[in-house]
Order: structure tokens, then sequence, then C-alpha cells
């Protein structure tokens, strides 16, 4: 591990929002406090953004103020610098209220306000130093968004939005289950570790489809999954294959629940948001279409280069996926290479670990001097946001 | 006539409802905005009354050494408070003018849509009358017709 003073560099992942539970009431438990709660069902979710943007400061302050306090980091503001990600074409008036908040009442020595892309695409370049261009992949809980970079500048023009997102499909996963089995609607922390223990992307949607219609052993996409009751069972978990019981019905008390479709049907919405309703392109087909708006000289460039970050891409099955749709609608005589880091989530806190290492970062910061003296324009004009 | 088609299905006398396009339209839209919310139900701290402002806890005071730069009260409550619509209306975007939030979203897609049935969601071929929606096959037609949504 890299040491700085007496502090090793790691990365945590904390939840940013709060949570009520139906079981603890009166109290309000912030980012990680989840883990203290030993009864998460039904639990209720309170985030400070909405569609991707921040717009309740009321809680992301106390968030902030919890990470940054006491309990947790016991920030130093004075000796401090913060490199913070915002959304792409994040509003003025988010932007504004953020330099006030970090600047005027955390009074941070300095910071540094940039898209999560723009790290993930410095730390492409860092182990790909030849390459001039790269097209970073977000797909996140909010949206998806797919952004060309070129040597370190994102193009505007060819940016494109998918409104999917982790929420949407857990969201679409708790309605189906609960049509189909057991009412789980309020159980939002429980479907979502569903979804993520036991959904995955098809490389074949007709054929997974036909083998999900089978009955008995010839099914091998079929999974029971036992859903945790917070007293016996912590956290739930899928039968391995010899226990389950094909036909008829468990004797055992554990509520189970029997997924077949839902297994790849629901990560498939992230290619084809049609199939829900949704009239916007897939990932795969919006990459092809951003890239083609760009200059013809530089597409080759951005086919070999496509990244994927965030957490929706860690469905098993999602990079060999977008490669074949991606490479299906290009041009033979492109190359075409998808990269999926090992951990597509902390990809672009290691790039903003790298650039807070760099020379020219103090050249990228905007200082609490600067501030207090320029005010909002000094951030417009250093900040590409 | 088919057994599985029991005549009670039908509201006795009145004609069938068929909901027209609008109102598909709208259903489809609730449907998909009740996707984007964060949660189902309602907070469960909702008809508590608030906790009374409390005095600060002594250790607080004592442990900062700088005073916290006080907030401006209420006006500043108001400006952080906007939900994300108005944010958006704020900005007053349109398509046409460059790259921003509006033309960033994605363009409908070229490939033709696929249809699931409602019930079981493998992939189907028969729609709903009345409603729209659809089904692969009659058990599940008959599941749909029992377990309908009347509501617009």
């Amino acid at each position: 591990p890299y040491l700085i003073g007496n502090f090793p560099i790691f990365s945590s992942v904390i939840p940013n929002c709060q949570f009520r539970s139906k079981t603890a009431r009166l109290k309000t438990f912030t980012a990680n406090q989840l883990d203290e709660i030993k009864d998460p069902s039904g639990l209720f979710y309170i985030l400070p953004f909405q569609k991707g943007y921040l717009v309740n400061w009321d809680v992301q302050r106390q968030v902030w103020d919890y990470l940054f306090g006491k309990e947790m980091y016991q920030v130093d503001f004075v000796d401090t610098n913060i490199i913070i990600t915002e959304p792409y074409f994040n509003f003025t008036s988010i932007q504004e209220s953020m330099n006030e908040i970090l600047f005027e009442e955390y009074q941070f020595q300095a910071v540094l306000r940039v898209n999560a892309g723009a790290l993930s695409a410095h730390r492409y370049f860092r182990d790909n130093p030849s390459e001039l261009c790269c097209i970073i992949v977000d797909s996140g809980y909010s949206f998806t968004h797919i952004v060309p970079y070129c040597r370190s500048k994102k193009k505007k023009e060819a940016i494109i939005r998918i409104n999917v997102g982790g929420k949407l499909l857990t969201n679409h996963l708790k309605e189906i289950i609960s049509y189909r089995q057991l009412h789980v609607m309020d159980e939002t922390h429980v479907i979502n570790q569903v979804k993520e223990d036991v959904c995955y992307v098809s490389q074949d949607f007709y054929k997974d489809m036909d083998i999900a219609k089978l009955k008995g052993e010839e099914n091998t996409v079929m999974v029971d999954y036992v859903l945790p009751d917070f007293s016996t069972i912590k956290k739930g978990f899928c039968k391995p294959r010899e226990e389950m019981v094909l036909s008829g019905k468990y004797k055992t008390g554990e509520q189970i629940l029997r997924l077949t479709n839902e297994r790849f049907a629901v990560p498939e919405i992230l290619f084809h948001p049609s199939d829900i309703g949704i009239q916007e392109m897939g990932i795969p087909e919006a990459i092809v279409y951003s890239i083609q708006n760009l200059p013809e000289e530089m597409q080759p460039h951005f086919f070999k280069n496509i990244v994927l970050t965030g957490g929706n891409t860690l469905f098993p099955g999602f990079r060999d996926r977008v490669y074949s749709e991606v490479r299906c609608l290009t041009p033979t005589d492109y190359d075409v290479s998808v990269v999926l880091p090992e951990n597509p989530i902390t990809y672009s806190w290691e790039g903003g670990k790298l650039i807070s290492e760099n020379d020219d970062f103090e050249d990228m910061i905007v200082t609490r001097e600067d501030y207090e003296e320029h005010g909002h324009n000094i951030c417009e004009e250093k900040f590409d946001i | 006539f088919s057994p599985r088609f029991s005549p009670a299905r039908v509201p006795e006398g009145g004609p069938r409802r068929v909901l027209d396009a609008p109102a598909r339209q709208r259903r489809l839209h609730r449907q998909l905005e009740a996707l984007e919310n964060d949660n189902f139900g309602d907070d469960p701290q909702a008809g508590l009354p608030r906790p009374g402002k409390r005095l600060p806890n002594f250790s607080d005071t004592a442990e900062t050494g700088k005073k916290k730069k006080k907030t401006r009260g209420d006006h500043f409550k108001l400006r952080f408070r906007k939900n994300f619509q108005a944010l958006l209306e704020e900005q007053n975007l349109s398509a046409a003018e460059g790259p921003n939030y509006v033309s960033a979203g994605a363009a409908p897609s070229r490939l033709p849509q696929r249809h699931f049935c409602a019930v079981c969601g493998f992939p189907s071929g028969y729609t709903c009358v009345t409603c729209g929606a659809r089904y692969c096959c009659t058990r599940c037609l008959g599941t749909h017709q029992d377990t309908r949504y009347w509501g617009a």
C-alpha cells in the first residue's frame, strides 16, 4: 500500500445517502451506518440526488458532516484539498451552490471539480500512454453516459445519456417479482442484493429464453434464491444446485424466489431500453452512434479504446456482450477493443489519485483565496464540467 | 364455450371497455415514472412529531476550535431545496443550442421493439384487446384478466 504521512491511501465505497428503518424508528442512519442496522427490511432511502443531479443539500450536508467529522475521517479543512466529481452538464445553480458550500461552509484549502469520466480517462491513458483517444462508458445508479475523450478533453457534442441505471433495474426487478411471486416493493435493499447476486448478461438472448422455459434439470438458467429473514439468515443466497427441489414445494420454512428469465431480462434493459418502453438506444448502439458522429479520422482510435466503468458493468457477461454487439455494428476494417477494469467502481477514484500526484495538479485546482477574490467565475473558467 | 373463459370475468351487462391510445400512453408513462422512485412506501418518520430543537451538546462546542460560518437561515434553505424538475426548467435549455443536458439524451433505437408477456416475461405474440398488454399463451391471458388493473 502507498503511504503519505501516516495514512495509507486506499479507497472505501460508502453509500451517499441516509437510511430510515421501520424497526429502528426515530433514528436516521447516515452513509455507512447502514452496517449498524440489524433489520434492514423495508429500508427507506433518502438520497441527496434526483435523476443523477444533486438537489437536496440538507441530506448531502448531513452525510458530509458525518464523513468529515470526528466519527469518520476527522478532516482538517484548512490543510485539505478535495477532488469531487459531478455529473455531465451539471446545472449552473448546482455548481455555484457546490462552490459556496465547499469554500464558505466547509472551507477547504482547494477544490477540484471534474466529471468522473475525466478521471477514468486519465487513469486509462496512464496504462496506455500511446493512445490519444478513448470512449468511457459510465453506467451507474441513475443513468449511463457514453463520453468520448480526446487528449483528456471530452467531446461535448458526442456525449450520450441513456436514462437507464441501477435504480431502474432494481425497481423493475421489484415489480416483476411482486407481480409474479411475492410482494417485495418495499424491499429495495434486499432485491438490490438479489440483482447483484443472480443477474447476468446473456450472450444469446433468445437461446437463453428457450432454456429458461424448460422444465426440471434441463433448465440451467433457473435459480432458487433464499431471502434473508435477518434473524437466522442474515444475507440472501442462491440454493446450491444439489439442494434444489425442482418439482413440488420446499419443506423448509425459508422464503424462496424462483428466478428464470428475470436473471438476464433485467440487465437486458441496458442493451434494449425499448424492452420496457423507454424509447432510447441501448449501450452498444449508443457507443457506435456517438463515435460515428465524430470526425472520420478519429473513429478507429475510439473503437480501439472502449472503457467500461460504473457499477452496472459488474454483471457477468457484460463486457463480452458489449464487445460482440459493437463488433457487429462496426465496419470490419476497424479494430474493436472493450476494456473492463479490475474494479470498475473505483476506477475513476484511482484516476483522481493519480491526478492529485501530478506536477500540474497545482494549476488545475482553485484555492480558497482564488475563490474569495474572483468568486464563481474562476471556477467556471478552470473546471470543465 | 371453453371452460377457461368463464363469462363472469367480463363485467355484467356493460360493453367491454377498451383503453384508447392516449390512455395507454398515460399508463406507460406512469409505469416509467414509478421506475424512477427511490422508495415505494412513505418515510417511516413522516407522521412522527419532529424532535424539538435540541440544545447543542456541550462536547461539540468544546471540541471544534474554529467556528463554522453561520448559514444564512431561510434564504439558504429555500435555494437549496428545489427539486430536479425545477432546476432543469431554470436552466432553460433547448436541444438546438449546442451540447447540453437536453441534447445529450439518447435518440430512439433503430432496432425494432421487442415485446414480452406481461405475466411471465417470455417473448409474447399476442396483445390484449382491452388494454394493449402483451401475453404469450391463453393461460397468461387468464391471469392477466384476473389481475387487470382498471385505473386509467
